[in-house]
């Protein structure tokens, strides 16, 4: 059995997360511990360059369906197995895992809104492109220029400076602006974009649309050249008079910033297993390190402050993967079972949903809105509310603990650690971000204060 | 500051500038990229040797941050020279060109029992492999730390002795070159040393140095997020209006300003007693912890923008992070501390 499940009994006969910790680890073994390091190096001269034959890999293991419901024909996972695949996977590279989990947070961005035709036109496709060993990517586009952490609070977003807005036209919206470091953004075959109507009323107009790559009017700009994480394009998306049907409006106009608090809550779990994935990482590389490390008079594992470094490493380590655990586990429980509930459960419903006449039935504005009505009604405010403030918990955790414990790891390597031959230092690079993206740090735990811990 | 120092400091920035400056991101790309041109000759005609003979390390120490502040690749680059110029002097050594100095090897030194070599004198001749040798790549002789007879030595070794092998990317202090050595015949070196002391003698320079640069660089990095935090806006405020940032900065501010503080003092004592080698390693240790959390918040200021390379925020981090193991990190630095007050 798996050492982290078997360390969780709690997680129960999880054979999905069996399936995921097993592949991931087949996955890292075979394609990513072989690959990272030289493609770490390419990408500081090129940084454009994707590494898409490691990433249709993902199609053999079914990584690119793993959240999307059984009725689509997907692995119908949640925010649990998509974190115990993403600590796996940046066990090995943070950088070349994170084009996976940019793909679960655009994805989770069609999937908490319960729009079937976004299920259906969109979602369903990731799934046939996996069988066609073709990934279908998805992204999600939030970051502006001038409004990171504003477009991830709601008090803040009223006073933001957006630069992105959505125009009502005939039968769509016109968007116009740009955002920035959308992770996969330059790659992605659909991006869930969210944006204002009004940018004087961000919070009341705030929308979501799905902009398919090639759209007209969109390009992808600018690829920044990153500290780490580099696998992971973070592009500059551009919107020049770009139309966007209305039915590729996600749920209902104004329902943005409910959607971003959802996203977030799914995802802020997932990118807290990021962070122990890295820190697992440089916490494997410092162990095989001191256990092979000669001195004059033994081994450097045999040293205690050695020995006491690695013990608390280990420790920081589990308290990051219980933390984790414990908000996906949460928002399984309690929000995205009650979304799903809602939906066709069986393969024969779902054979109905994926009619093109349903699928057509469900473009229509008014259904679409008493659909988004009946998903909302579903949600329990306490339930996301304490959600949103356990992954945020999970995200700023875990990253302090990843920081902390990658330089620990250099630490045990001593000069040796900032060689990158030794590989450690990647880990720490990697980390950074991690207190960065998903809303800073210090964000998280606002949020974590106005959900939680403010009575 | 006295006039003569003020001009050196003057003169430095102004080399900085105009030689160093233009060329910061190209030599952070090393080895990917190759030096487009030896910095070395270029600290040469800023008049290394005249600073050397001085003997003054504050002065030294305050050259170094000044370089530091545009580039600790470059800050380390020019202490390692001086480190190299001093240990000729030390040894009496008349050699013209970059010496680089051997101490690291396959295994652990154990420093916290101050340094044990595996490299040996063997019939007045040595050979075997350094590891991690700064300047290699430019080195015209090398300072090698190793055994002679029970008791550490340097044994000087030309250039056309030694195989310097492929160069090593850094996290960090890019430019400043790097790469494992050979001395694969048994070789007689131009010059043996009894190096008992000058071995703590050096480790207590190297620390000195690496504190000054990572102190400038942490503190440039400061000062970047803290103008960065006066532009942004964040919620319809600048971001300098919140307290997580006003924390962030008035704190790291004043940690760095003691580190400095601390750094100055402890070179000051080191112009006047060679042995005070103690204060050194206290000075690095707080470094060491200080300017990495500094330049960690610094690029949390900035948020994504920190986190690309074209800020060069990040590069502080990594500049940081390099500095604080070098020569070793705080761990292997606190025991060797303990070490020191034990036995000095």
């Amino acid at each position: 059995m798996n050492e982290i499940l078997r360390e969780h009994p709690y997680l129960g006969r999880d054979e999905l997360a069996l399936y995921v910790l097993e592949a991931g680890r087949k996955f890292k073994e075979k394609y990513i511990i072989p690959n990272a390091h030289e493609l770490d190096k390419k990408l500081l001269l090129q940084p454009q360059y994707h590494p898409d034959e490691i990433v249709r890999k993902g199609c053999e293991f079914r990584f690119f369906s793993l959240p999307i419901p059984k009725f689509i024909g997907g692995l119908g996972g949640g925010p649990l197995h998509v974190s115990l695949l993403m600590e796996e996977l940046c066990s090995g590279c943070a950088g070349i895992a994170n084009i996976f989990g940019a793909h679960y947070l655009g994805l989770a961005g069609a999937l908490v809104s319960g729009d079937l035709y976004i299920y259906g036109n969109f979602v369903s496709e990731v799934v046939k492109g996996e069988r066609e060993n073709k990934p279908v990517i998805f992204s999600a586009a939030i970051t502006e220029p001038t409004a990171g952490t504003d477009v991830e609070e709601r008090e803040l977003l009223q006073r933001a400076k957006l630069v992105l807005s959505a125009k009502r036209v005939e039968n769509g919206y016109l968007l116009n602006g740009r955002k920035v470091f959308i992770s996969n953004g330059s790659i992605a075959d659909y991006n869930i974009v969210v944006c204002a109507i009004d940018k004087s009323r961000p919070l009341e107009t705030f929308s979501g649309f799905v902009v398919p790559k090639g759209t007209k009017g969109f390009s992808a700009g600018r690829i920044e050249l990153k500290m780490g994480q580099r696998a992971c394009h973070a592009a500059e998306l551009v919107f020049e008079d770009c139309f966007i049907p209305e039915e590729n409006r996600v749920g209902t106009e104004g329902d943005g910033m409910l959607a971003v608090e959802l996203v977030l809550s799914a995802s802020r779990g997932p990118v807290g297993a990021i962070a122990t994935g890295i820190a697992r990482g440089a916490y494997e590389k410092a162990l095989e390190f001191a256990t092979n490390k000669k001195t004059k008079s033994g081994r450097l594992i045999d040293k205690q402050w050695v020995q006491l470094t690695l013990a608390d490493m280990d420790a920081m380590i589990r308290m990051a993967r219980n933390a984790y655990i414990q908000a996906s586990i949460f928002f399984d429980r309690f929000i995205l079972n009650k979304i799903m509930r809602g939906l066709p459960q069986s393969r024969i419903l779902g054979g109905i949903f994926k009619s093109k006449s349903f699928i057509n039935l469900t473009k229509r504005d008014s259904l679409k809105r008493i659909w988004a009505e009946f998903i909302k009604r579903r949600i329990d405010g306490r339930n996301l509310y304490t959600s949103f403030g356990l992954s945020s918990f999970a995200k700023f955790s875990c990253s302090d603990i990843a920081v902390k414990v990658c330089l620990m790891a250099m630490r045990i390597l001593g000069a040796e650690g900032i060689e990158e031959r030794n590989f450690v230092e990647k880990y720490m690079r990697d980390a950074k971000l991690t207190q960065i993206y998903e809303g800073t740090n210090q964000l998280n735990r606002w949020t974590l204060f106005k959900t939680l811990v403010k009575k | 500051m006295n006039g003569e120092k003020k001009l050196i400091i003057d003169m430095t920035e102004k080399f900085t500038k105009k030689e160093l400056l233009p060329y910061i991101s190209q030599f952070d790309m090393y080895p990917l990229i190759p030096h487009r041109f030896d910095p070395g000759e270029k600290f040469f005609e800023l008049g290394i040797n005249e600073i050397v003979k001085t003997e003054d390390f504050r002065t030294i120490v305050e050259v170094v941050m000044k370089i530091s502040e545009f580039c600790a690749g470059f800050g380390a680059f020019f202490a390692y020279i001086i480190a190299g110029e001093i240990l000729k002097m030390k040894c009496e050594m008349e050699f013209d060109g970059i010496a680089s100095i051997g101490i690291f090897e396959d295994e652990d030194l154990e420093i916290e029992r101050g340094g044990r070599f595996g490299m040996k004198i063997e019939d007045g001749k040595i050979k075997g492999t350094k590891k991690s040798v700064f300047l290699s790549p430019l080195a015209k002789i090398f300072a090698i730390f190793c055994e002679d007879s029970g008791k550490k030595a340097i044994a000087w070794i030309k250039r056309d002795e030694v195989e310097v092998k492929e160069s090593i990317g850094l996290i960090g202090i890019r430019a400043c070159p790097c790469a494992d050595i050979l001395i694969k015949n048994s070789v007689k070196p131009l010059k043996i040393v009894p190096a008992d002391e000058l071995f703590h003698y050096t480790i207590s320079l190297i620390c000195l140095f690496s504190s000054a640069c990572a102190c400038s660089t942490a503190l440039s990095a400061i000062e970047k997020a803290s103008s960065y935090a006066r532009e942004r806006y964040q919620g319809g405020n600048l971001i300098i209006e919140y307290d997580a940032i006003k924390l962030m900065i008035s704190q790291n501010r004043g940690l760095l300003e003691t580190c400095v503080g601390s750094v100055l003092k402890s070179a000051e004592k080191f112009s006047q007693d060679r042995k005070s080698w103690i204060d050194v390693i206290d000075s690095k240790i707080l470094a060491s912890e200080i300017t990495v959390n500094a330049c960690l918040d610094a690029i949390q200021i900035f948020g994504g923008y920190g986190y690309m390379r074209d800020y060069e925020v990040e590069k502080r981090f990594r500049d940081a992070v390099a500095l604080s193991h070098l020569p070793f990190d705080t761990s292997r630095a606190s025991l060797y501390l303990h070490f020191l007050h034990e036995h000095f």
